[in-house]
């Protein structure tokens, strides 16, 4: 009888804890997903047509996009060394490379003919 | 002499309207870019009134994929202002048009009378107010994952204003012709293109060129 009072309270302090020990799981899975899912804003303006504008420096990316006015065209590319991939040419807004750089890269957005006055913004991710 | 106050007071009423009306074109026609360069406004139009894919009866084939949905969904929240918001998708009103290759595209309007469009696979979603349709009869997206004139093919594709007889792209290997499906298209190139023409059934030949891409 005792012994079973003994289990019993066992298991209601093992349920009792079950929180804690989803919410230290999640702090260990979070964190590390966020930072490689990190968007950066490396670039913004207004005009500026024929401007092209890379990320400061290199990393594995996620994706490359530019939001712009929609109807006037920009190219989004990744650079490494000196061979592009991932490149887009595109007026639709945002203008986007979904895929990833797969090795470093900087994450480049140029300019076409965007001459509407509306604020651009070039985004990658960063790890 | 009431009548004459009436009349004169339905004058200076028209006159002022007259001017108020033509300050406001002023002012959509010319939007002072802020950095001392004026440039002309591009009037947006519906482009789903352009489109073929537009002009049937919406079947349940075009509902929305459950990921595209998810997409379209996102876009405008993630938007960096509100002028470049593209509206909320209205997914009951959208068009999915399938080729013969598999490319499917998505054709959604917005509550900002944009249209979102979703290329699967492979395509990331994205919006326009119709301006180059209208101007151009087209409207197009270049893609190479490697860079062009590497390994993969070019992949240019897009919609097309109703009454375009076709769509050829030109690269220095010649013209090719693309399939035009409910007034959208995909090709794939193995060189570089390098404009697209857009035959027209009144005869006349809409071209955009495709410029150089910039140095690496």
């Amino acid at each position: 009888m005792s012994s079973s009072r003994s289990e019993r309270h066992s298991a209601q302090r093992a349920f009792r804890r079950l929180p804690l020990l989803v919410i230290a799981l999640l702090l260990m899975i979070v964190p590390p997903t966020v930072a490689w899912a990190g968007q950066i804003n490396y670039a913004s303006g207004t005009n500026g047509v024929g401007g092209t504008f890379p990320t400061s420096g290199e990393a594995v990316r996620s994706y490359n996009q530019v939001w712009h006015q929609s109807g006037y065209y920009w190219w989004v590319w990744y650079l490494h060394g000196s061979s592009q991939t991932g490149l887009v040419y595109d007026n639709a807004n945002p203008t986007k490379y979904p895929g990833g750089s797969g090795t470093i890269a900087y994450a480049k957005c140029s300019n076409q003919n965007d001459n509407s006055g509306v604020t651009w913004t070039c985004q990658t991710t960063t790890p | 002499m009431k009548r004459l106050i009436t009349s004169s007071s339905s004058v200076l009423l028209g006159f002022s309207a007259a001017v108020g009306a033509l300050l406001a074109v002023s002012v959509v026609a010319f939007a002072d870019t802020g950095s001392g360069q004026v440039t002309a406004a591009r009037a947006s139009v519906d482009p789903t009134t352009l489109l073929d894919s537009f002009q049937r009866p919406r079947t349940e084939r075009d509902a929305l994929s459950p990921e595209v949905d998810s997409e379209l969904r996102t876009l405008s929240s993630t938007a960096p202002s509100d002028a470049l918001a593209p509206g909320d998708p209205v997914a009951a009103r959208s068009r999915r048009v399938t080729h013969d290759d598999g490319t499917t595209f998505f054709l959604v309007p917005t509550t900002r009378k944009q249209l979102c469009i979703a290329v699967v696979p492979g395509g990331a979603a994205g919006c326009t107010a119709g301006i180059g349709l209208a101007e151009d009869g087209v409207e197009f997206q270049l893609v190479d994952s490697d860079g062009l004139g590497q390994g993969d093919p070019t992949v240019v594709r897009g919609i097309v204003a109703a009454g375009a007889a076709g769509l050829e792209v030109a690269s220095a290997s010649g013209t090719h012709e693309a399939a035009l499906v409910e007034g959208t298209f995909s090709i794939s190139l193995s060189d570089v293109p390098t404009a697209v023409v857009v035959p027209m059934r009144d005869g006349s030949v809409r071209q955009v060129t495709i410029p150089a891409p910039p140095q690496p």
